[in-house]
């Protein structure tokens, strides 16, 4: 009887899982390719909300208070704290101890990167008291003015780290820079940049010194082979590699999942001047979005809103500017919440750049699939040299120093970005269907603020700060962070599209913390309202 | 003994006390023996005490008349007694007529006990032993096989739907061969499992829903107890309470289904009925909503090709052309034609077959073409059993064989199920009974795949077959239009094709699970001397389940390229179970019987998974058919030893005290925390015995009973330690190079963890009145937790997303009962009624440190879930609500809309205040008519599919769709009161549909007849020439009707489906497609 008892049927100790590798097995290499990784997912589950608000992408809605609930951030929290911050914590002590210091770097410039960005759309977080474990199951919120002073004492400490000589060993994988230490400090540099602008309305008082000499070195995100961008391939599966919101609007055939936002396309095709970025951003399935069928574009038999000002665009663009192309540019507008129509082959999706989409080349066929354009090869801007321009731009205005040389020379480089984004990225093909734009780009420039034009925007316009971010804006496709914090700190640009509902309530001034982290973490209050501002806006202009 | 290292201490004690306790026992016996033997001529008398249908009688009390002297039969109904000749021997047992007689010169009396009205059962109660009902301090309810056999359902949890107080089961789908929930005396466990443990013919039986979450979406598994064939089974033990279970140790935690087979039992069956074969056939139907037949798709009265059904009248004259716009082609008598949806379609290549092309020229009428009624079918369950047992005085043997097949009424669903089982005892002249049963079963299982529909598309990455057949506009022609194209792919009516065409689902996507199962066990006893007796009991229980979920390329659903995954499960239990037992009366008063022992249990589960996307060959579902592969794994296994004892004296045969005490240790726990004690007991008093006097023609039988129970849960495998985070492949970049990469796990270990203690106390009286016609058993219990142990989920910025914790109280109190009335008895009619009735009130005590409230269930696009909050009934379901301002008016937006609140409020709790069952019986001669209605009160559940088909407007439940509305409220923006108008189409899809969630969450209350049966047994007279002994036909209907009173009328909702699928969500419902309606016929034949 007994020799039928087996012998492990009396084991007691059966603890520790045979499906994962215990904590022994960490490599820092490994650990730093998850932190680049995820600081890319981070980046697109926060850039889409940014660019719904600032109406470059559709917004729902209807009300500012219905359109994001708590729900909304609950997953660039979790990438931010449990994967991010928590892979750093643990990598650091051991980087630390093989003296590599590169690796330390790249991760505290990172974790500084997504610090900044969740104290802009939220407002005070856990920072330094985060991803601690046992040790502080429940952190508490920071002041986010204390975490910026946080992340500019870490931004040094990056520095420091990706300064020490001899070299120590590269990453065995760098998504951004390959490996060169000088891209990194630029991107330090212009990190603590974008740090200090942010919170120009509550300056500090060294801040415009330590901003003008910033500039002055010199020693930032410049040129294009600086740009800070996270790339994907066309991998489909094992895993999916492909850039997430191509993944989600080329999945099949005529089956688009996103709106474009109408006032952003007018924005960008509205000029009397051809923008050729629009036929990069935008695809259009069909080149008939005036006289869409109401089954198909319910507005169309609607009325235009009374609260609508003459500036609006409403229901689809063409109305504003008959005298350009844009035909066939079928979107939504600000907080139109109808149901969804049997529209998926119809609307225009998102093109070639930068999500690795469709050139448009007139054609106004639907999508086919997977296979269309970059095949999902494309890249999370998180931040371009154009924008180093524009931030610079905004900030001599501010100081009274003319800017139009650096306006030019953002407004060019991010032309030549999205131009080339096809043969950049080893695909030319995919934009094979394009003219030369070469003359376009000249007389774009011209018409916006030719050096010598008199009659350029820049001349006649009496409010060069609109100006200037109108422009930062058409840039800022694909990047919904620096939208959001850019309309937020200078206002701009001035009398966007309204909500279609006459009073949608106050503007999201930063978003609900997420709820899994209310209702599980006792040292987090929700909010009152989606109307507190962050530290850096209070007292700034109000936007709607 | 000594192979258990760990607690050989415990077990010496034990076995010391008992020794002990025995030695004296033996001694006092031997003297009184010897007592009596200096006063008279003495010898032994031998027999065996049995009742009428041969089943042995332990316990039975065989007395000589007159004296002191006295014995009781032991577990085969074994006794022996010195007894003088000539003395009368009086053998009694409660609920049996006493047996007297006189001793002559045989030494051996063998004894067939009549029933005495049928008043005292003998039940089985926990490891096997049976015991006099009487005896018994908590509730235990009986399911013989009658109400077993022959059922409408394969499923022995469907079956037992209803049959016993307490016991609440809901199905996950109507599909066949879906998961089953079974909830015992409530939710105590806020995260870990609340089904109850089953034991077949004494060994544990794993009956695990092993979903694979994202994978099959959590609602299409079985619950591996399908795997037992109801027709097999003598009889079922439902031991509720833990004063019951504690001898199960954590495996009883919640409650215990003990099934006894045929094959495990000895029940004897007469000659001409040892072979009964029965043959069922059965329908079964969809309960679908009544839909509306006068509107078609469109929005407003506009006609469209939408998901929605606000479209024009369907009448001619009555609709406009306008209405149709540019769809409008011609109207023929009294229907519209209009464009056909094919001409729509965006994508060319869709509709470039010549045969669909031709199409886009037809004109397409507008009518309402019931698609969903065509869509279902009418499903057909066949089941063939037979069983023979031969049973002679020393042993039995028994042979079953069953055959299920049941073809679902959802198009693409079949269940398959074989069941072959063998069993016997033998008792060996030297006094060793050595016994088994083997089995075997085999189930094979096929649907569509079902996941949660949310009225607009599946939430997740599969397919549903369910998630937009529900809502089909009236005027869509689903089984008439094309649904694939010649290379493949899915076409349906809209022109963007964003809706995967159901037919396609059916036709290119499946969820399989093929079982091959073999469980069984061996057991041996021994009686080493008089009353003791020792037992060994080795079970075994192996299954491999193979799963698969693929979809062929062309979906719209899911993977696209096509996607195929297979996952084989191997799942082993063994069980090894020792026990002493012993018993002996102490005196004429006093009797004692006693068990110690001890158990050791083996759980290994292991997975293997490979995933396959992009498919090659259109239809060919085979992993070298997929361009793209990834294989995981996932292994598990957990040692759990207990040793335990139970001890039960009696006095009188009215007053019974049990005590018992259990200690476990379970090998997934750090060291100093893996091991706990714990104490259980109950007294039964029978105060009619006690007090004769108090017996009346009202009262012919009261039993009070009190018992207090533990249990400990040692939680899940591997939760103590944490663990490293490896991806092989977490990204591929544009050089084609496989970044690999490690990360920390979002589970924190918790090593301190501890095991989880669940109490519970328990009174109860069992009465009989009105000269035996009606029983009563009622039971009170109060339940409470101890350490919990809880997956919580953390705060993200701790740096980990979830941690296995022992936190939290939770307290559930009830009241069952249960009662038998038989109003009329008479030689052709009888009028029997059976009932139960449950109540109980949940409560979250407790949380860990200051956390007041988690929720456990996930958020799918938004929707309601299931929360535990401090001072709430577990479960309770929270969502978005309208606005309201300080004296509790509805905000109205600018648009006249409610102004839906940001965060969660408590709307609901989801558990049902009290349910009944009653089923009358109507005897005539050699029919019966037997009919069971059941009755839930309150529990609210969120519905989506109710929000979905009165939203989309395919139903009519009563408002005016012409008409326009005015919300009740005041404006958010000035207070004034709401003027602003929306239409009827509006507040159907705005409000009703997609609004605030509290407008989705309906009262549960539901009456239903659940079962019909008319009965027809042929007289035995037509039989007599013929081999059969016996023949009985039966009609059956299942699911007849019901109706959730509160929730509209026309949408037919069944508030049994958990479309949650198997776990602790409760009230949460998403478009999980009907119930099913069964009817059929039964023939049952003995030889």
């Amino acid at each position: 009887m007994l020799t039928l008892i087996a012998c492990e049927t009396f084991e007691l100790e059966l603890v520790d899982t045979p499906n994962s590798l215990t904590s022994a097995s960490a490599d820092p290499d490994l650990f730093l390719s998850s932190i680049q990784i995820s600081t890319g997912n981070f980046f697109e589950s926060v850039t889409e909300e940014g660019m719904e608000v600032t109406r470059i992408l559709h917004m729902f809605g209807p009300l500012y208070r219905n359109a994001y609930n708590s729900t909304q951030l609950n997953s660039p929290w979790s990438t931010a704290y449990a994967t991010i911050f928590a892979d750093i914590e643990t990598m650091l002590p051991l980087t630390d101890a093989l003296g590599w210091s590169t690796h330390s770097g790249i991760a505290k410039l990172l974790k500084s990167y997504v610090g900044l960005t969740l104290v802009d759309f939220l407002g005070d977080v856990p920072f330094s008291n985060a991803a601690q474990g046992t040790a502080e199951l429940e952190p508490s919120l920071v002041g986010g003015a204390i975490v910026y002073e946080e992340i500019l004492a870490l931004i040094q400490e990056a520095r420091n780290d990706l300064s020490v000589s001899p070299a120590p060993k590269s990453p065995s994988k760098d998504f951004f820079y390959g490996g060169d230490r000088s891209k990194w400090i630029k991107f330090a540099n212009t990190l603590e940049l974008k740090l200090r602008i942010q919170r120009k309305l509550v300056a500090d008082p060294s801040d415009a010194a330590a901003i003008n000499s910033l500039i002055s070195a010199g020693n930032l995100i410049t040129t294009k082979a600086d740009d800070f961008q996270f790339k994907y391939s066309t991998t489909q599966s094992n895993p999916d590699s492909r850039h997430p919101v191509f993944a989600d609007n080329y999945n099949a055939a005529a089956d688009v999942a996103d709106y474009m936002s109408n006032s952003y396309m007018a924005e960008v095709t509205g000029k009397t001047v051809v923008d050729p970025r629009a036929l990069y951003y935008f695809y259009r399935q069909s080149d008939d979005a005036s006289s869409g069928d109401e089954n198909e574009m319910p507005c169309s038999s609607e009325d235009r809103p009374s609260h609508y000002a003459p500036t609006d665009v409403f229901c689809y663009i063409g109305y504003l500017n008959s005298n350009v192309s844009s035909i066939g540019y079928w979107g939504r507008d600000h907080g139109d919440n109808d149901g969804i129509p049997p529209d998926g082959g119809l609307r225009t999706s998102f093109g070639l750049y930068p999500v690795g989409g469709k050139f448009d080349d007139g054609s106004a066929t639907s999508v086919t699939g997977r296979s269309d354009g970059l095949a999902g090869a494309g890249i999370s801007p998180i931040f371009l040299s154009s924008y180093t321009h524009f931030m610079i731009a905004e900030w001599q205005t501010q100081q009274g120093i003319d800017a139009r040389a650096t306006l030019e020379a953002g407004i060019r480089l991010s032309l030549d970005k999205v131009i080339n984004f096809a043969s950049d990225s080893g695909n030319p093909a995919a934009a094979a269907d394009a003219p030369d734009f070469t003359s376009d780009i000249e007389t774009y420039v011209e018409h916006v603020c030719g050096a010598s034009n008199a009659a350029s925007l820049w001349a006649t316009s009496t409010d060069k700060m609109d100006l200037i971010v109108r422009e930062y804006f058409i840039a800022l496709f694909g990047n919904g962070v620096e939208a959001y914090n850019t309309y937020r700190r200078t206002g701009k640009p001035a009398n966007l599209q309204q909500t279609l509902n006459p009073i949608p309530g106050e503007y999201i001034n930063s978003f609900y913390y997420p709820r899994n982290e209310v209702n599980n973490n006792s040292n987090v209050e929700q909010k009152a309202t989606h109307y507190e501002s962050v530290f850096w806006a209070v007292g700034g202009p109000t936007v709607n | 003994m000594l192979i258990f290292h760990k607690s050989s201490i415990f077990v010496e004690i034990l076995l010391l006390t008992i020794f002990i306790h025995m030695k004296k026992l033996l001694l006092l016996s031997s003297a009184m023996m010897l007592f009596a033997f200096t006063a008279m001529a003495q010898k032994t008398v031998t027999g065996v005490v049995l009742d009428a249908s041969g089943v042995p009688l332990p316990g039975a009390s065989v007395v000589e008349q007159g004296t002191n002297n006295g014995v009781s039969t032991d577990f085969d109904g074994n006794y022996s007694i010195e007894v003088a000749e000539g003395s009368v021997l009086e053998i009694s047992f409660i609920g049996y007529q006493t047996f007297e007689s006189t001793i002559g010169e045989s030494d051996s009396l063998n004894v067939s006990l009549e029933e005495d009205n049928q008043l005292e059962e003998v039940v089985i109660t926990a490891l096997g032993v049976k015991r006099e009902s009487r005896s018994i301090g908590y509730s235990v309810k009986t399911v013989t096989g009658d109400n077993l056999e022959q059922k409408t359902e394969g499923d022995i949890g469907r079956v037992l739907q209803g049959q016993v107080a307490g016991v609440n089961i809901t199905n996950s789908t109507g599909i066949s061969g879906s998961g089953t929930n079974i909830v015992i005396r409530g939710y105590t466990s806020i995260t870990g499992s609340n089904q109850p443990l089953f034991i077949v013919d004494g060994v544990p039986f794993d009956s695990s829903t092993n979903s694979q979450e994202a994978f099959f979406d959590g609602n299409t598994a079985s619950s591996r107890f399908l795997d037992l064939d109801p027709n097999s089974i003598e009889s079922i033990n439902v031991l509720k309470g833990l004063s019951a279970t504690t001898l199960y140790g954590q495996q009883g935690r919640n409650g215990v289904i003990l099934v006894t087979t045929k094959s495990g039992s000895r029940k004897i069956s007469a000659k001409g009925f040892e072979t009964t074969v029965s043959q069922s056939y059965f329908q079964s139907t969809p309960n679908l909503p009544d839909y509306q037949t006068e509107y078609g798709g469109g929005f407003h009265q506009e006609f469209g090709f939408y998901y929605s059904n606000g479209g024009p009248n369907f009448d001619a004259r009555i609709s406009q052309p306008s209405q149709f716009g540019a769809f409008y082609r011609e109207t023929l008598g009294n229907t519209v034609y209009v464009q056909h949806p094919i001409s729509k379609i965006n994508d060319a290549s869709l509709v470039s077959d010549p045969d669909i092309a031709a199409l886009a020229n037809q004109n397409y009428a507008y009518k309402n073409y019931d698609s969903v009624k065509n869509f279902f079918r009418t499903g057909i369950v066949h089941t063939t059993s037979v069983n023979m047992k031969k049973t002679t005085e020393s042993g039995f043997m028994n042979l079953s064989f069953g055959r299920t097949s049941d073809e679902g009424f959802t198009p693409g669903n079949k269940l398959g199920r074989t069941n072959i089982s063998i069993g016997g005892s033998e008792k060996l002249e030297n006094g060793i009974t050595f016994g088994g049963t083997m089995n075997f079963a085999q189930t094979n299982y096929k649907t569509p795949p079902v996941s949660a529909g949310t009225g607009s598309g599946v939430s997740g990455s599969g397919a549903s077959i369910f998630g937009h057949v529900m809502f089909t506009p009236k005027s869509v022609d689903l089984m008439n239009l094309p649904y694939q194209t010649s290379d493949g792919r899915s076409i349906y009516y809209r022109s963007g094709n964003d809706i995967q065409n159901p037919r396609w689902t059916v036709d290119n996507s499946k969820v399989s699970q093929f079982v091959n199962r073999v469980y069984g066990n061996v057991n041996l006893s021994y009686e080493i001397i008089d009353d003791l007796n020792v037992s060994y009991v080795y079970g075994f229980d192996v299954y491999t389940e193979q799963n698969t979920n693929g979809q062929n390329k062309g979906g719209v659903d899911g993977d696209v390229t096509g996607s195929y995954q297979t996952i084989d499960v191997v799942n082993q239990v063994y069980d090894h179970n020792v026990k002493l037992s012993y018993s002996k009366a102490i005196n004429d008063k006093i009797g004692f019987q006693g068990i110690i022992g001890a158990t050791g249990r083996r759980n290994v589960y292991s997975q293997n998974q490979v995933n396959s996307t992009q498919q090659l060959a259109f239809g060919v579902m085979k992993h070298f058919n997929f361009v793209n592969q990834a294989g995981s794994s996932f292994d598990s296994e957990q040692n759990i030893y207990g040793v335990f004892a139970d001890f039960t004296f009696d006095y009188n045969n009215y007053l019974f005290l049990n005590l018992q005490g259990r200690n476990d240790q379970a090998s997934n726990l750090e060291k100093e925390n893996n091991s706990l004690f714990y104490p259980g007991g109950s007294i039964a008093f029978v105060a009619t015995d006690a007090f004769p006097q108090i017996k009346s023609d009202l009262l012919s039988y009261a039993k009070f009973r009190i018992g207090y129970g533990n249990s400990a849960g040692f939680g899940s495998t591997y939760r103590t330690r944490s663990t490293l985070g490896l991806s092989s492949r977490a990204f591929l970049d544009r050089g084609g190079n496989v970044i690999p990469s490690n990360f920390v796990s979002n589970t924190l270990g918790n090593s301190e963890l501890k095991p989880e203690k669940v109490s519970e106390f328990e009174i109860g009286l069992d009465m009989r009145l009105l000269n035996n016609k009606l029983g009563l058993n009622i039971s009170l219990f109060d339940r409470n937790t101890q350490n919990l142990i809880t997956s919580r989920t953390l705060p993200a910025a701790s740096g980990y997303t979830n941690m296995t914790i022992n936190a939290g109280k939770v307290s559930v109190q009830g009241v069952e009962l249960d009662f038998n009335y038989r109003p009329i008895k008479t030689a052709d009619f009888k009028w029997q009624i059976d009932g139960n009735f449950y109540a109980d009130e949940s409560l979250v005590e407790e949380l860990q440190g200051s956390t007041t409230e988690f929720t456990y269930t996930s958020i799918i696009g938004g929707r309601p879930q299931n929360f535990a909050i401090v001072g709430q009934p577990l479960g309770v379901i929270k969502s978005t609500t309208i606005e309201r301002n300080a004296s509790g008016e509805a905000l109205i937006d600018a648009d006249g809309f409610y102004v839906e609140s940001t965060e969660q409020s408590i709307v609901g709790d989801p558990n049902p205040d009290w349910v009944s069952n009653l089923s009358n019986t109507f005897s005539y001669k050699d029919f019966s008519l037997g009919f069971t209605l059941q009755y839930r009160h309150g529990g609210d559940l969120f519905s989506q599919t109710a929000a979905t088909l009165v939203g989309r407007g395919v139903l009519n439940p009563g408002t005016n769709r012409e008409g326009v509305y005015v919300l009740d409220g005041v404006n958010e923006s000035d207070g004034a009161v709401n003027t602003t108008q929306i239409t009827a189409i509006n507040y159907g899809f705005d409000v009703f549909s997609f609004g605030p969630g509290e407008i989705q969450i309906f009262d549960g209350t539901t009456i239903r007849l659940s079962e019909v049966n008319l009965n027809y047994n042929v007289p035995k007279s037509f039989l007599e020439k013929t081999a059969i002994g016996s023949l009985n036909i039966r009609l059956t209907g299942s699911n007849l009707f019901y109706r959730a009173v509160n929730m509209p009328e026309v949408v037919n909702f069944d508030t049994n489906m958990m479309s949650t699928g198997v776990g602790n969500a409760q009230g949460i419902g998403f478009i999980t497609g009907p119930s099913a309606r069964r009817v059929g016929i039964t023939v049952k034949a003995t030889f």
